[in-house]
């Protein structure tokens, strides 16, 4: 087996991992905030939305690829449990895609605003502010933007507030549950 | 020449460092904990310590970067600058309360384990 075929190989493994723990957290969003959702597509809060921002800065290409194959199941199991799409697969592709491009603006803009080191050795709250925001708008846009075009009836502004809420909301709660288990588990030392 | 980007598991471990600095909870890092624990000893041997002596010792790297921990050690609490009297150049490292009850509680642990097990 060659290097390069070993490369490749692990890529798409790395893929398929990020995509199966996209499709495991927004399955238990799902079920558990199932009471938030606006509709089907749209929650006012929205866990995977974290992933959003670390796949595509922490796994580069395979983040994006992640998050869009994990989307695609997420967005598959809906239409399963009823949610009615115009042109099946083309529009569910077309979400998923769309999932995983957001993030890729939201970062172009950060970039933009902020200069941060390759590593991301010097992220700062304000930066997972920032990038948390950024990355809800665009999501919020790009699916408002797409609902209206495609012909579905949507109430634009509640969708974009909704999804940009729940995506916030989902980036805050996962990054504070993330930081007090990283901080009490795996710490070194507590006074 | 450009620098190839750093690989995943770096942006990782970074990244999952700033998450974990984001929680409000303060916790030591292992060079902080080092530096508390030199300290303890000098406190023990007497009380002025200057923070010119912790920050020409070798074990804590270079002297910016000592003087960084007693500063990261002082924002958490545990120590403590005092500017000397009589040459405002001289500083003082001093254990706050924070620090004599971490010290008072290694004490405790430690005469916890020395007392003879209890007969059942």
């Amino acid at each position: 087996m060659t290097a390069k075929f070993k490369d490749i190989l692990g890529w798409v493994l790395l893929v398929i991992g990020l995509g199966l723990a996209w499709y495991g957290l927004a399955s238990a969003n799902d079920y558990v905030f199932q009471h938030l959702a606006l509709n089907p597509n749209a929650h006012l809060i929205y866990l995977p939305a974290a992933l959003r921002i670390i796949y595509p800065l922490v796994f580069r290409e395979a983040g994006v690829f992640g998050i869009i194959i994990g989307s695609y199941f997420v967005v598959q199991d809906r239409v399963n449990d009823g949610l009615r799409l115009n042109d099946g697969l083309l529009e569910i592709v077309s979400l998923s895609v769309m999932s995983g491009l957001a993030p890729l603006i939201g970062i172009a803009i950060f970039k933009m605003l902020f200069t941060t080191k390759p590593d991301l050795a010097d992220l700062k709250t304000v930066h997972f502010f920032a990038l948390g925001s950024l990355c809800a708008a665009s999501n919020a846009l790009l699916h408002n933007l797409y609902y209206t075009l495609s012909g579905h009836a949507v109430l634009p502004l509640e969708l974009a507030s909704t999804i940009f809420i729940g995506d916030v909301a989902g980036t805050v709660i996962v990054l504070s549950l993330l930081s007090f288990a990283l901080t009490f588990f795996i710490s070194r030392r507590r006074v | 020449m450009t620098r190839p980007p750093p690989p995943s598991f770096v942006r990782l471990l970074d990244m999952l460092n700033t998450i974990r600095q984001l929680s409000p909870f303060d916790t030591l890092n292992a060079d902080e904990g080092l530096l508390l624990d030199a300290l303890i000893v000098k406190w023990h041997e007497r009380d002025d310590i200057m923070a010119s002596e912790v920050m020409s010792d070798a074990r804590f790297g270079s002297q910016p970067t000592a003087y960084r921990r007693i500063i990261a050690l002082r924002d958490k609490g545990l120590v403590c600058l005092r500017t000397d009297s009589k040459d405002k150049r001289v500083k003082f490292v001093e254990p706050t309360k924070l620090a004599r009850d971490y010290m008072a509680s290694i004490s405790e642990g430690i005469a916890a384990l020395g007392q003879s097990p209890r007969t059942v």
